[in-house]
C-alpha cells in the first residue's frame, strides 16, 4: 500500500528476522508474562526431550510459526548460516560418537548412535532458535521490558528499572547499527573499495567510521530521550492477563512436565 | 508576557571553545521567531539551552518563570525540542508508542496518555499510521512524528532545529503547514534554519547569529536586507523586488 520510503536503511532494518512485527494474532495478544514463562519452559524442555518429545514440541513450534504468515521462507533464508553451522555440528557428531558403523563398504566413520545424537542436537538447536524468534516477532520490546521489570522486582539488589531499560535500549539499537553498516558499505562500494583484496584494510575502513557513527548516534539518541524527560520513573505499562492466559500457561507447563517425565 | 528570558548567556564547551557569547534574548509568548546564521554559528547550542540539555557557563536562561539550572525538568516540559535528525529521536516500536514515550516519562496515568496520543496523532494527521513502524515512514512523516512526540508533553514553546533539512517539496509543505497551524493555536515557535527561503514569509521576528553572538535582531523587513553580510542568503523575492510569498500557496 505504502511505497518503501526513507533511507535505504529502513529497508535493511526491515529484513532483520529477530524484530517485532505488529499484528493482532492470538500470540500477539497472549499476556507477555505468561508468554515468556511458556517459551522459557518450552526451551528448557527441548533441551531435555528425546525424539518423541521433540516431535510434540515441533508441532507446537510449527503452529506458532504459522502465526507469522508469509515470513516463513524469509526466516529460513535469514537463518541459513545458523542452519549451515548446525549441519556442520551434526556431521562432527556423526563421526565422533562411538558405536556401530553405518557403512562398512565403502568405509565411512559414521555411527548409528552418532547420527541419532547429532540429529537430535540439530533439531533441538533449531527449535530453540525458532522459539525465540517467534517470541521476539510477536512481543513488543516495551512489553518485554515491563515483564522483565516485574520478574526482577522481587529479587533484592537488582535495579530492575535500569536493567530493563538497558535491555530494551539494546534491542532498540540493533536496527540503527545495521542501517549504519549498510550506509557505510554502500558509500565505500561507490568508491570502489571492492578493488582492495586485503580483508584487514576493508575491516579497518568499515569499523572506524562505524564506531564513530555509532557513538554519535548513541549520543543523539540519549539526548533526544533526555529532552523528553526520560528518567528512572515512568508510567508502568498495563499488562492484562485473563483466565485464558493462565490456562494456556498451565497447559504448556503440564505438557512440558509430561515430556520430561516420559 | 515573556516565556523565554535569556540574560548574558555564555556557554563554553568542555574543550574550551566558546559556543555562545553573551547572548541576551527575550521571547514573547505566542510569537514566531526564526533564528538564522551560517553553519557553526551556535543555533543548535542555543536551542539546547532552552530545553535544559546544556547549562549556561555564565548568565541565566529562564523558561516560563523558572531557571533551567534550578529545574531542568520544568524546562523540558515547557519547551518541546525537535532535533534536526528525526531518526535518532524516534524511540518507539510503533508510531503511537513513540508519541506515548514523553507522557509516560512524566508519569501521567494511562488514560491521559492514550487521550493525548490520540489527540496529537489527529492534529498531525498521523492517525492512519498509528501502528506503523516509525523507520518505514517517509521523511515528512518522520518529522511530523518527531513533532508529535514533543507535542504530547503539552509544551508552551515548540523549538525546531532545521525542521526542513533533507525534506522534499511535499514534505516541506506538510511540515510547514503543521508548524503554522500550531502557531495559530497559541504555541510559541522558535525555529532555526540556515536557509530561510521556506519560512521567510511567516516569521514575525528574525534573529541572526554569528560566532556565538546575536548579530541582528528585528522584524523581517528590517533584517533581511542585511543578511548577506552574515552568511545567510536573503530570500529570492527580495532580490527581484517582489513581496515574500508563502510556500503553501
Ligand atoms: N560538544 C562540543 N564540543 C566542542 N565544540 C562544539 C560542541 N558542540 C558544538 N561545538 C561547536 O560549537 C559551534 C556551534 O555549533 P552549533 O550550535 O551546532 O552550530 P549551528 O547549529 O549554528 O550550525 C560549532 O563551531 C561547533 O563545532
Ligand atoms: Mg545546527
Amino acid at each position: 500500500m505504502r511505497p518503501p520510503l526513507g533511507k535505504a536503511a529502513g529497508v535493511m532494518a526491515d529484513l532483520i528476522p529477530f524484530s517485532y512485527r505488529n499484528n493482532h494474532t492470538l500470540l500477539h495478544r497472549y499476556d507477555v508474562r505468561c508468554k515468556m514463562l511458556s517459551f522459557i519452559a518450552l526451551s528448557l524442555t527441548t533441551l531435555k526431550a528425546e525424539a518423541f518429545g521433540l516431535l510434540l514440541i515441533s508441532c507446537i513450534v510449527i503452529t506458532a510459526l504459522s502465526f507469522l504468515k508469509g515470513r516463513i521462507l524469509v526466516i529460513f533464508y535469514e537463518l541459513r548460516f545458523f542452519i549451515f553451522f548446525l549441519f556442520f555440528v551434526f556431521i562432527i557428531r556423526t563421526f565422533s560418537t562411538p558405536g556401530s558403523p553405518v557403512f562398512q563398504n565403502p568405509w565411512i566413520p559414521a555411527t548409528r548412535e552418532g547420527i541419532y545424537q547429532g540429529g537430535c542436537l540439530f533439531w533441538k538447536m533449531l527449535l530453540i532458535a525458532l522459539l525465540s524468534l517467534v517470541f521476539i516477532s510477536t512481543t513488543k520490546p516495551s512489553q518485554t521490558k515491563e515483564a522483565l521489570k516485574r520478574f526482577f522486582r522481587p529479587i533484592p539488589f537488582v535495579p530492575e528499572e535500569r536493567l530493563a531499560a538497558m535491555i530494551t535500549l539494546m534491542i532498540r539499537f540493533i536496527p540503527l547499527i545495521l542501517d549504519e553498516i549498510q550506509e557505510i558499505k554502500d558509500a565505500q562500494r561507490s568508491r570502489c573499495i571492492e578493488n582492495r583484496k586485503n580483508p584487514f584494510y576493508r575491516i579497518k575502513h568499515l569499523t572506524i567510521p562505524l564506531f564513530r557513527g555509532l557513538f554519535e548516534t548513541a549520543g543523539e539518541l540519549a539526548e533526544a530521550m533526555e529532552s523528553r524527560c526520560f528518567g528512572e520513573g515512568s508510567t508502568p505499562m498495563m499488562l492484562s492477563s485473563g483466565t485464558i492466559d493462565w490456562f494456556c500457561l498451565a497447559m504448556v507447563l503440564v505438557g512440558c512436565l509430561l515430556i520430561i517425565l516420559s | 508576557m515573556n516565556v523565554i528570558e535569556i540574560q548574558n548567556l555564555t556557554h563554553r564547551f568542555p574543550d574550551g571553545s566558546l559556543g555562545l557569547d553573551h547572548i541576551d534574548l527575550t521571547i514573547r509568548a505566542g510569537s514566531f521567531v526564526l533564528i538564522t546564521g551560517e553553519n557553526g554559528s551556535g543555533k543548535t547550542t542555543l536551542l539546547k539551552h532552552l530545553n535544559g540539555l546544556l547549562f549556561p557557563t555564565a548568565g541565566s536562561v529562564i523558561i516560563d518563570g523558572k531557571g533551567i539550572s534550578e529545574d531542568p525538568l520544568h524546562a523540558r516540559q515547557a519547551v518541546g525540542l525537535v532535533f534536526q535528525n528525526p531518526d535518532t529521536q524516534i524511540v518507539g516500536e510503533t508510531v503511537s508508542e513513540d508519541v506515548a514515550f514523553g507522557p509516560e516519562n512524566l508519569c501521567l496515568d494511562r488514560n491521559e496518555i492514550e487521550k493525548r496520543t490520540h489527540d496529537v496523532l489527529t492534529i498531525l494527521k498521523l492517525l492512519p499510521l498509528a501502528s506503523q513502524r516509525p523507520h518505514l515512514l517517509s521523511g515528512g512523516e518522520k518529522r511530523r512524528l518527531a513533532i508529535a512526540g514533543v507535542l504530547a508533553m503539552k509544551p508552551k514553546v515548540l523549538a525546531l532545529d532545521e525542521p526542513f533539512s533533507s525534506l522534499d517539496y511535499p514534505g516541506t509543505k506538510q511540515v510547514l503547514k503543521q508548524i503554522l497551524s500550531l502557531h495559530e493555536s497559541g504555541h510559541t515557535i522558535v525555529m532555526t534554519s540556515h536557509d530561510i527561503e521556506k519560512i521567510a514569509a511567516h516569521a514575525e521576528r528574525v534573529v541572526v547569529m554569528k560566532k556565538g553572538k546575536v548579530a541582528l535582531d528585528g522584524p523581517p523587513d528590517q533584517v533581511f536586507p542585511d543578511l548577506e553580510r552574515f552568511g545567510v542568503r536573503p530570500p529570492c523575492a527580495l532580490r527581484w523586488g517582489k513581496p515574500l510569498e508563502s510556500w503553501l500557496i
